[in-house]
Formats: structure tokens, sequence, C-alpha cells
């Protein structure tokens, strides 16, 4: 062994982190070379120093510990009362908050409320540009493959929506509307855009009323635009938002049959 | 006969005898001293609240350091003040490295007379290994002042033990090369100039 690979190895070889082979080549070496041997001694005495030094203790070790755990492990009853109103507050105010954000604008009119306030609320993330495409809508197959090998569904577009105009595919995602796992659709209708929120049928269940309510496509208001739910021919639940008219909603979840 | 730390007080007496250890690299862990009690008491917290997770006859020392070092890298992000420096993990210091430092004047002067420097060394060290990159400083640490293994160092990190190695060759590289700056209160590397 040469001096640099010695040298090389000299903290595994302090730390006994070594394989019995390459300690025993480099204590051989070490016996051969003066200049290894010593540079080995100082180096172990500089590594002993430095961690004598880190180890200095302030002596308030156990103190500290103490205290620590005291907190940790067992909160004085002054501070368990402090974390229970924290709790509560911090609830209560995830609490408001949650229904200021998922209540729809209009829940009186509303049969289904929880699904579309929420869909509301990812079309609005989608609109700002905190929630984006992922899968591009430059490859319809790929749009096409996502939801089959995600969501086992298949999803087939007319390209056209009723009034002529073209519908644009930006992209898919898959997205959670309360505890449902649904697909998304990301479109445009002549510039404006469109979210179709494609409900499994497996999934239809998380949203008791729906089937009663939705099968006359009902129309709803929404911030930015409007929505429309209604069921497929497969008994798939869709829900269409966007900023366009209702009726060319509708049409686009008569396309979807 | 080891305590069920799954009781307050089982859990206090296996922690009693680390109390050096856990407050010594916690203190050197964090960039601002003042979170030094916190992250302890954070990390104490962890461990207590996932005592249930903890498989009796493997490494308590390991387990207990995982909480306290997270803590500290929690600690030190929102300080912002030190960002992890994430590092390839085959990004391992070649000969060449002790090469340089080898030739370097100061160092060998380090080397020749460090008891020159230890009254410096105190004030000058504790910066010296808070200016090194949060994951190389846990290492150093566990390995100095806790006193583990690098295989048990890996098992607190969860990380393979050649990559543990790796840092702690680093972190060692770069606090000799502020230590031989403090030599001559000159930046190392003036023998090859």
């Amino acid at each position: 062994m040469r001096c640099q690979e010695a040298r090389q190895f000299i903290w595994p070889y302090l730390d006994s982190d070594l394989d019995d082979r390459t300690i025993f080549l480099i204590t051989r070496h070490l016996e051969d070379c003066p200049s290894c041997a010593a540079f080995f001694a100082r180096e172990g005495a500089l590594e002993r120093e430095i961690g004598a030094r880190l180890r200095a203790t302030g002596g308030d070790e156990d103190a500290a510990l103490a205290r620590a755990l005291a907190r940790a492990v067992s909160p004085p009853g002054r501070w368990r009362r402090r974390l229970a109103v924290t709790v509560a507050v911090a609830a209560a105010i995830v609490a408001l908050v949650a229904t200021l954000v998922f209540l729809p604008d209009r829940q009186g009119d509303s049969p289904l409320p929880d699904l579309v306030a929420v869909a509301a609320a990812d079309y609005r993330k989608l609109i700002a540009g905190a929630m984006g495409p992922e899968v591009g809508g430059d490859e319809p197959a790929a749009v096409s493959d996502f939801f089959r090998q995600r969501l086992g569904i298949d999803v087939a577009l007319e390209p056209l929506a009723a009034d002529g105009t073209a519908w644009q595919v930006d992209g898919a995602r898959l997205c959670h509307l309360g505890r449902a796992r649904v697909g998304l659709l990301i479109l445009r209708h002549g510039g404006a855009p469109v979210s179709l929120f494609l409900v499994p049928v497996a999934e239809v269940v998380k949203f008791p009323g729906a089937r009663a309510v939705a099968a006359g496509r009902p129309r709803f208001e929404v911030p930015g635009g409007h929505g429309v739910i209604g069921f497929g021919d497969d008994g798939r639940l869709h829900c269409a938002i966007g900023d366009v008219s209702p009726e060319t909603l509708e049409g686009l979840l008569v396309a979807m049959n | 006969m080891e305590c069920d730390i799954t009781t307050r007080d089982g859990f206090m007496r296996r922690l009693a005898p680390l109390a050096d250890q856990v407050v010594g690299v916690a203190r050197r862990m964090v960039d601002a001293s003042d979170d030094a009690d916190d992250v302890i008491q954070s990390a104490l917290a962890a461990a207590w609240a996932h005592r249930l997770r903890y498989v009796e006859g493997t490494n308590f020392r390991a387990w207990i350091f995982r909480f306290v070092v997270h803590e500290a890298w929690n600690a030190n992000r929102r300080r912002s003040r030190s960002r992890v420096r994430r590092i390839e993990d085959d990004d391992v210091p070649d000969g060449s490295f002790w090469a340089r430092l080898d030739a370097d004047l100061a160092y060998r002067e380090l080397l020749e007379d460090p008891a020159a420097l230890y009254e410096r060394l105190d004030q000058r060290l504790s910066g010296a290994i808070r200016r090194i990159g949060d994951e190389e400083r846990a290492v150093l640490l566990l390995r100095a002042v806790a006193g583990l293994t690098c295989a048990e160092i890996a098992a607190a990190l969860e990380v393979p033990k050649g990559t543990v190695m790796a840092r702690l060759f680093r972190a060692r590289i770069k606090i000799r090369e502020r230590l031989a700056a403090v030599a001559d209160d000159a930046p190392i590397g003036r023998a090859g100039r």
C-alpha cells in the first residue's frame, strides 16, 4: 500500500470502520513508513481533541433534559389546558375556513352542495394556476390512457360542442372531491375554461342523494361561471363547471354519453 | 434489563444516561442557540409519541437521535439561516483533497502544534461547526458527541452507511480547513499560491 492510499483511509482506520484486510494493509504500511505513522498519530490526536471540545458540556445537560422531558412527556396542568385551548381555537378556525371555502355560494339552491362546492373550488384553483394537468392535452390518446389506467374509465369526447365550437383539451389529472377520487378533464370552449369532473361509479356512493337529483341535470351558479351535473349512461356522475353558458355545459354532458 | 419505554418512567430512565449526548448534539446542531431547548423538547415529544413503534432490542440511541437530528433540521429550516444543502451521495472527495490540505502550511502547523490553538478553538470550533452543511454536521456530531458508529448513524438518519462515511469525510475535511485558517487567521491554500 502506498502513502496516499493509506492516508485516504485514515479516518475509517481510526474509527475502526474498515475490513480486516484493509486494516492489516494499513497497519503494515504504518510499520514501514515513519512519515505516515507520525501523520496518523498527529491526526488521531487532533481528532480526539476536536471530539473532546465538541463533547465539552455546559454542566446543565441533565437539568436541560429533565426540563424538556417534563414538558414533552408530562405536560403540567396549565400547559395542558393551554394546549387544549389552542387546539380548540385552531379547530374552530379550521371549521370556519372550511365552511367558507366549501359551502356553495347558493347552498339553498344546490341539491348536491358537497360535490358542486368542492368541484368549484378545484375549478378556481385551476383558473388561478394553483393546480395543473398531470398529462397534457397534446396527445388525445395519452389523456384517454390516463383515465383508463388511473381510474379504469373510458373517456371519449366529441370534438365539437353543440354550437359548432371545437373543444380544446388542455389536459387531465386526478383530484379529490371530498373523499371521492375523480378524474378531471381540463377543457376550453372558445378560449373559456371548462372543467369536467368524472366521478367513477364506485365513487358515486360518496355523494348520498346524487342519484335522486342528478338525473335531471340540475344547473348551478358558481363563482366565475356555471355548473351542471348529470349521470352518464354507464352510471358515471359528471360535473361540468366553466365560464360558458349552462347550455354549453349541458351539451358537454350529453356529448360524454 | 432494559426499561420499558412505553411507560413514562421507563422512557425517562432510558434517556437519562444520554443527557449529555442528546443535549450536546442538539446544541451543536442548531444554527441559533436559542432553538436548542425547543429542539430537545420537540424531539422528545415526537419520540414519546412514536414510542410504540420502537422495536425493543434495537438501537435506542440511534432511534432517539433520529428525532433530535430531524427536529434540529426543522428548526434550522425555519430560521432559514441554513438550508439543507443536498449533496450527491457519490460526491466523495478523492485523494487530491488530502494532497491539497496536506500541502497547506497552516494545516501542517495545526498538526505540529495543536496545543497552541486550543485556547482559540472553543470559540472558532463552534463557528466552524455551524458553517458546514446540516447533513454533514449531523453526521459529525453523532460521531464525535454521541459516539455512534457509522452503522448506527446510518440507522439513525436512515441513509446507507457509505453515505454516512462520505459525509463524515467531507465534514472532517471542512473542519480542518477552517481550523487551519484559524492557525494563521488566513484562508487555507496559501501554500499553493
